[in-house]
């Protein structure tokens, strides 16, 4: 034990330590006030830098065998820290037009933000499974935040009994997982897989193995509401305070891919694994990606709400980068990695906007309210349109790349046909996102009086300006996102 | 001396029991004790596999799911009286605001 | 499998036995029933209200935070058993973690979840 094991998840100490300061900090102040805001954006900040100093820092596995620390876990730690940032500004006035007061809900961020984290750095499967139980409680009750608003109950615990249940299967993937390989550490999972060394003989069942990682599938698929496991996704998104929903679709998704590639492509399913049901799980992958990239996108077309239509091109989303994962290889996790962050400045964002126009009465929701948003909010409306540009992977904006590298993925890995239904389900997706465009700009309300609504500049609108500002340099210059990501695995 | 395969056996049991209950029952507090049952014979095969492996961090990790589902025990009761307050009931065929 | 012929044996036995024990007195006993004997107690109070009353919401409340706290008890029993092989340094993280978990009841004292009034 030595201390650069603790600067390896400083970020990690950081987020918790912010969390109970902003919890105590509620519980003991008085007055409402800007204050646990402001503590969650430093501690946000706080995180980012110290992954930042550990991205160039030396790859270590700290506290025997428990957490990576390197590009990879670095990269994941900043967007997820930075998404944590970006909800927490766009909820400030959210929360305070519904009379909810911000110290719980910044903290409970927080805490979902540590399971991340620890998602993405895990290098065994108990830590694995703690951050995604860490990760999953706090976004039950983030649901529910609404305590008095039905529909806010109903999603927290359609979320939560349909999240149990899957976090039963994951863990049981991981018990028959460790039960064949006899070890919890990934890295030596990994050498198994490869047949370097030798599989424990009193336990070892290629059947169990094969189970046991589809088990951990259908966990994971779940958590990113992949095709056959999205049930609960659109209903939960819909249910929950939109800030909320923005959150866990883009963030926790992330977060679920990023342990996801250290449990596939890195620990049970490397390259040349001698293991001899990898080729079908592979197909497994690759056909949930399909199919939710198709599902999701077929869907949303016929959605008339706008939370709705976000939550099944969610779905669509997950496709994307499930597709990234199925290829099990370094470009599909480059894919991946670099959708992540793309998917999660775009989507929280758009969730923004949306949370920015909603009626404190539950209006504003629909795809008609829409209708002639450029006269009346001029400077929202632009930056939904380079939003829904980028979310449909336009060329200029930051998604197309994000696309581009998940599909060379695919092709690398031989499965043509999987990239070319993922050029068919972008194609039906640009069909949705320029509809709103199309309901903005070029379609009049004829029953209102447009009146152009001078815009505040509040926290919301610097946060989604921001991200927007974000998707625009890194559209124009990739080269920023690539070169970063280059360092990964290396 | 009972092998590991009966352990196994009676676990995957347990846990397709569990896994029915949640499928079946429509009440959210017993789709909840389904739940618990589940990670429950998860624990069983973990403590099986520890212990034919002679290796430790199955048991460790029976101990730290024990606290997950202690959590998850509060959060759910905690959503359940939220919906209690505001419905009058746990029954999920009566929460139909989100579907579609 | 002829070991676990005793135990089924007395398996048998002990299931009759107490089967037996229990219906013996409504077998041959005599039955003379009435109103005072069938009454709910045929000493004491009559019962008022109803057996199916609700318990009030706050015990859930007190019930749930009793479940966290208790399960501390799962760590802090391996640490105490190998206490003497991973000394001071595990004293001060068992010590951390406790300090979590106060500053978990600190939250809940503070925001009155446990007044009952």
């Amino acid at each position: 034990m030595n201390y650069n094991d603790f600067i390896a998840v400083l970020p990690l100490i950081i987020l918790a330590m912010t969390g109970l300061a902003v919890m105590m900090w509620d519980a003991f102040e008085k007055v409402p006030s800007r204050s646990p805001l402001l503590l969650t954006v430093v501690g946000g900040m706080g995180a980012i830098v110290a992954a930042v100093a550990n991205l160039t820092a030396a790859p270590v596995i700290a506290f025997g065998g428990l957490f990576f620390s390197n590009t990879y876990t670095g990269f994941f730690t900043i967007i997820f820290s930075a998404a944590a940032v970006l909800s927490a500004l766009l909820s400030e006035q959210f929360l305070k037009e519904r009379e909810m007061i911000i110290g719980e809900y910044c903290a409970l961020i927080l805490f979902s933000v540590c399971g991340m984290v620890m998602m993405a750095s895990g290098a065994n499967l108990i830590v694995t499974f703690l951050g995604l139980e860490t990760m999953s409680i706090a976004f039950y009750v983030l649901a529910g935040i609404f305590r008095k608003e039905e529909s806010s109950n109903e999603a927290s615990l359609k979320y939560f009994l349909l999240g149990s249940f899957a976090t039963g299967f994951f863990l049981y993937g991981i018990a028959l997982v460790y039960g064949t390989t006899g070890t919890m550490n990934l890295a030596e999972i990994r050498t198994i897989m490869l047949g370097l060394a030798p599989k424990p003989a009193a336990t070892y069942s290629s059947l169990l193995l094969t189970l046991g990682m589809l088990f951990i599938i259908v966990g994971l698929a779940f958590k990113v509401s992949a095709f056959p496991f999205h049930q609960w996704a659109p209903d939960v998104y819909e249910g929950s305070p939109t800030v909320v929903a923005g959150f866990m679709s883009t963030a926790g998704k992330t977060a679920a891919f990023s342990s996801f590639i250290l449990l596939f492509p890195y620990a049970l399913l490397p390259t040349a694994a001698v293991h001899l049901g990898s080729e079908k799980i592979q197909i497994v992958l690759a056909i949930l990606a399909a199919c939710s990239m198709l599902y999701g996108n077929i869907v949303a077309v016929s959605q008339t709400r706008i939370k709705r239509m976000l939550a099944y091109s969610s779905i669509a989303h997950a496709g994307y980068m499930l597709l990234g994962v199925s290829a099990l290889n370094e470009n599909g996790i480059t894919g991946v990695a670099i959708y992540s962050a793309v998917y999660i400045l775009m989507q929280i964002s758009a969730f923004g906007i949306v949370s920015v126009l909603e009626k404190s009465d539950g209006n504003g929701f629909e795809l008609e309210d829409y209708v002639g948003l450029s006269k009346r909010r001029p400077w929202l409306a632009f930056l939904l349109a380079i939003i829904m540009l980028s979310l449909a992977g336009i060329p200029p904006f930051a998604g197309f790349f994000g696309k581009y590298y998940l599909f060379l993925a695919a092709i690398n890995a031989g499965m043509v046909w999987l990239a070319i239904v993922g050029v068919v389900s972008s194609i039906i997706a640009s069909y949705f996102y320029l509809r709103v465009i199309v309901l903005m700009y070029f379609r009049q309300a004829n029953d209102q009086v447009e009146v152009s609504v001078p815009e505040k500049i509040n926290t919301s609108f610097v946060a989604i300006a921001f991200a927007v500002a974000a998707l625009l340099v890194l559209g124009i210059y990739p080269s920023l996102l690539i070169n970063t990501i280059g360092y990964l695995f290396r | 001396m009972t092998s590991l395969a009966n352990y196994l056996i009676i676990s995957a049991i347990l846990f397709s029991i569990g896994a029915a209950g949640v499928l079946f029952r429509r009440n959210a507090i017993i789709i909840f004790m389904c739940i618990e049952l589940m990670l429950n014979a998860v624990n069983l095969t973990l403590i099986a596999f520890s212990q034919f492996l002679g290796e430790q961090s199955g048991q460790v990790l029976v101990f730290f799911v024990m606290t997950v589902a202690a959590a998850e025990a509060a959060v759910g009761l905690a959503i359940v009286i939220a919906i209690y307050r505001n419905k009058e009931t746990v029954h999920i065929d009566d929460l139909n605001l989100l579907k579609g | 499998m002829s070991n676990y012929i005793p135990l089924f044996l007395m398996l048998v036995i002990a299931f009759g036995f107490g089967a037996i024990m229990a219906n013996l007195s409504k077998w041959i006993g005599p039955k003379k029933p009435t109103k005072e004997k069938l009454s709910t107690y045929e000493s004491g109070m009559e019962p008022i209200g109803t057996t199916r009353d609700r318990i009030s919401i706050k015990y859930y409340i007190v019930a749930m935070l009793f479940i966290i706290f208790d399960i501390e008890i799962v760590f802090l029993y391996p640490w105490a058993v190998t206490f003497d092989k991973i000394g001071v340094f595990a004293l001060g993280e068992m010590f951390l973690f406790l300090a979590l978990l106060f500053i978990g009841y600190i939250y809940i004292l503070k925001k009155g979840a446990l007044q009952w009034d």
